[in-house]
């Protein structure tokens, strides 16, 4: 669709200059497994620790982690060298630490699994072992594990983009029909706003999409590749990020409402449904590394901020 | 009884009204009986819960589904005769309870007798007799007619459940039973078809309409045709879909799993249930202003206010359970103002869509469709309990599906689809579209 003031020499301008943005965009964006590990919890320290050899047994297992962290459907399992839990008491866990009361005395290797879920509502998980007198037993030879493989991480990219595709489509969109359309001096036809509010709702549905397919992948990214679990997408919704999710879908729905309500004559709702939209980047933002920093309201600010110039600007180069 | 209508200072309509709306009341109680007599069947006759359970499900099922069919037989037989059958067919089932000994009676007379008598003294009826008796406050009658479900269970419940511990559950079947048959001579005396019958017009019409005669017609036939008329239009999917969320996020999930969630989050079993007690008091404040406010107010609108509303409150719902009681208080107010405030929009909407004729059977199948609702959320949100070991997924899907249906309604187009008629008896001027921005 094509908007009289953009219809100068300008206009071809960004028609060179989007291309090349949207290459560097792709480029930037290229997931660094080093780097990201970085961004969400990580396990520091253990205690036992990885790959320790003890002569005592073990009654308290320790985790400390480079952040604080939540619970996570079961959290912490050990499992001694015959295949058995010897776990026997409640989970502890006060900021940054996770306590597990173990049995631990029967000579062999032990596995402990671990996940957790990062400030920025990031599930991670790990595994390693320790032994009591000598190394035996069927995981005697395993190799620590921590964090997820690149190819997750490609798909929580992915699942993040549709996210910012709908994002922009959808309230960028609706923003560029407010301050740019509705404020022109030229008044929009019913068939440009028609197209704009297709838009909109093709944005919706990117946003609707975006949830299962993160849902997928971070379920995926728990049980490690070894199939989708439904203990796994369980323990995910009743974390902070099956009540991040849930906003992000109710937002979307919202919108969809506020979108029918804009079709139907309700003027008032474009501006409504843009409020929304700043709603929707902070709780992005709340989901997002920002929450983490040592300042969060001005991370989270400085998220939102971002957040919705991206809307904005990708919104209205769509249009 | 034109020189009744004449003396008195009201309109014949609002007897008419009273009725209805005592014979609802009544059902409700009757309909919350089942819940009293769990436990006392299960310790007397040592029937596990499910097999308690099925005849509940079958009423459940055969209430709702009744809806349609028992629209078309009261186009075809007249409200006063069903009506009539259908209190005795309650009383004769409750009464004949107390001489049970196998759980193949319990589901015949609980779950399918019952089921089925109840159903026929129902929202469906409440449409019908507000399309028929009022033009003008047609939205507050229907409002009054839903809020009588929550009155008679708030009335019902607690002497039922006094009866039963204190005289045996014998007792609370027989008090049902009584109450069904002290209505029954009301109806007989009070009751009329039309307000053409007795020389009048609905309340609020200057028009003296024509006398429809009911046409011999098979209601089943007419009952399914309402159901092809509707799978044919959108709107009608929009309504049916919206109100089988609203049956989900309400009977269905709150109704059936609020008490044993909040026990969950360690409120005692009695602070729930007076929880749930005060949901039904708002719901009735609630649902009255409602009707009111259907009279005034663009209806799809208010439709897409209290999904919007219900949903919030629901995504609230699992963090007010484990803090603080404040937090709870306010979504007992928000969640019980629009418990059953979608009845009377969505029942006006079907008028308007339908035309009044058509409404009652049109409106039988959306309401099936809110059972069903019910059905369904309380069968998965008990699976995801065992499952997960918490309601808070039930809790938010719920949500989420409320804001959903608050994006359907507001998209119910606004133009009427009278094209076909069901009920084919004479075309009247309440056949048109009641609000005037509606044509």
């Amino acid at each position: 669709m094509r908007v009289p003031f953009l219809a100068g020499p300008h206009f071809y301008w960004y028609r060179f200059l989007l291309p090349c943005c949207l290459v560097i965009s792709i480029w930037l964006m290229q997931p660094s497994v080093a780097m990201a590990m970085t961004l969400h919890a990580s396990l520091v320290r253990a205690d036992p620790a990885e790959g320790s050899l003890l002569q005592t047994p073990v009654t308290t297992l320790r985790l400390f982690f480079s952040e604080p962290v939540q619970p996570l459907g079961q959290t912490i399992t050990v499992l001694d060298p015959m295949g058995q839990p010897v776990a026997h008491g409640a989970l502890r866990i006060v900021t940054n630490q996770v306590e597990l009361p173990v049995d631990a005395r029967r000579p062999g290797s032990y596995l402990v699994n671990w996940q957790v879920m990062s400030q920025d509502s990031q599930p991670v998980s790990g595994q390693y072992i320790f032994s009591i007198k000598h190394a035996a037993g069927p995981w005697a030879t395993m190799a620590a594990q921590d964090q997820t493989g690149g190819w997750y991480l490609v798909l929580q990219a992915l699942a993040h983009l549709v996210h910012f595709v709908g994002y922009a489509l959808a309230f960028g969109v609706l923003a560029f029909l407010w301050l740019v359309v509705d404020a022109s001096a030229v008044p929009a036809s019913d068939n440009v706003q028609q197209r704009l509010l297709r838009l909109a709702h093709i944005g919706i549905l990117c946003l609707l999409l975006a949830e299962p397919l993160t849902l997928l992948t971070q379920a995926l990214t728990l049980t490690n590749g070894q199939g989708l679990r439904l203990d796994s997408i369980g323990g995910l919704l009743a974390t902070n990020f099956g009540w991040l999710l849930s906003l992000r879908l109710g937002a979307a729905l919202l919108l969809w409402s506020i979108v029918g309500a804009i079709q139907q004559g309700a003027k008032r709702g474009i501006q409504v449904a843009c409020g929304l939209g700043l709603v929707l980047a902070l709780i992005d933002s709340i989901g997002s590394h920002a929450i983490g920093a040592s300042l969060p309201w001005l991370s989270l600010l400085a998220h939102i901020g971002h957040l919705v110039a991206m809307g904005l600007w990708l919104g209205g180069c769509v249009v | 009884m034109r020189f009744l209508s004449t003396r008195v200072r009201f309109h014949y309509s609002w007897i008419i009204a009273s009725v209805v709306f005592l014979s609802l009341l009544a059902a409700a109680g009757m309909r919350s009986t089942p819940g009293v007599l769990l436990v006392p069947l299960e310790h007397e006759f040592h029937w596990s819960p499910a097999t308690v359970s099925l005849a509940v499900s079958i009423n459940l099922v055969f209430y709702g589904l009744s809806g349609p069919f028992v629209a078309a037989i009261m186009e075809r037989f007249g409200i006063r005769r069903v009506m009539v059958i259908a209190l005795l067919l309650i009383a004769m089932a409750a009464g004949a309870t107390i001489y049970m000994r196998e759980p193949w009676q319990l589901d015949l007379l609980w779950g399918l007798l019952v089921g089925l008598a109840t159903g026929a003294i129902a929202s469906v009826l409440g449409t019908i007799v507000a399309n028929r008796w009022f033009v003008k406050r047609r939205g507050l009658v229907i409002g009054l007619f839903s809020a009588s479900n929550a009155a008679g269970q708030l009335v019902f419940l607690p002497l039922l459940a006094s009866l039963a511990v204190s005289f045996g559950w014998r007792s609370a079947a027989l008090v049902t039973a009584a109450a069904a048959l002290v209505v029954v001579p009301l109806v007989a005396i009070f009751m009329r078809e039309r307000p053409q019958d007795i020389g009048l017009t609905p309340y609020g019409s200057d028009h003296v309409e024509s006398e429809a005669a009911a046409v011999a017609q098979n209601p089943f036939k007419t009952a399914l045709q309402g159901l092809m008329l509707g799978l044919r239009t959108p709107d009608f999917w929009l309504l049916a879909g919206s109100f089988f969320i609203c049956g989900a996020t309400t009977n269905g999930l709150i109704g059936t799993h609020l008490i044993p969630a909040s026990m969950d989050h360690g409120i005692a079993e009695v602070t729930a249930a007076s929880m749930l007690a005060l949901i039904g008091i708002f719901d009735l404040i609630g649902t009255t202003i409602s009707g009111w406010l259907s009279d005034r107010i663009d209806n799809r609108w208010l439709l897409c206010w209290y999904y919007g509303l219900r949903g919030c409150s629901l995504l609230l719902l699992p963090y007010a359970l484990s803090s603080s009681y404040l937090s709870l208080a306010v979504f007992i107010v928000f969640y019980g103002l629009d418990w059953v405030a979608t009845v009377p929009p969505t029942a006006r909407l079907a008028t308007e869509l339908f035309g009044a004729r058509n409404a009652g059977v049109v409106y039988g199948w959306i309401f099936a469709s809110h059972q069903l609702g019910a059905a369904s959320a309380a069968f998965s949100a008990g699976l995801v309990r065992t499952w997960l070991g918490s309601y808070q997924v039930s809790f938010i899907s719920a949500g989420l599906l409320c804001l959903c249906a608050s994006g359907m309604v507001i998209r119910i187009g606004r133009r009427p689809r009278m094209g076909q008629q069901v009920v084919s008896d004479i075309l009247v001027r309440s056949d048109a579209p009641v609000v005037d921005g509606i044509s």
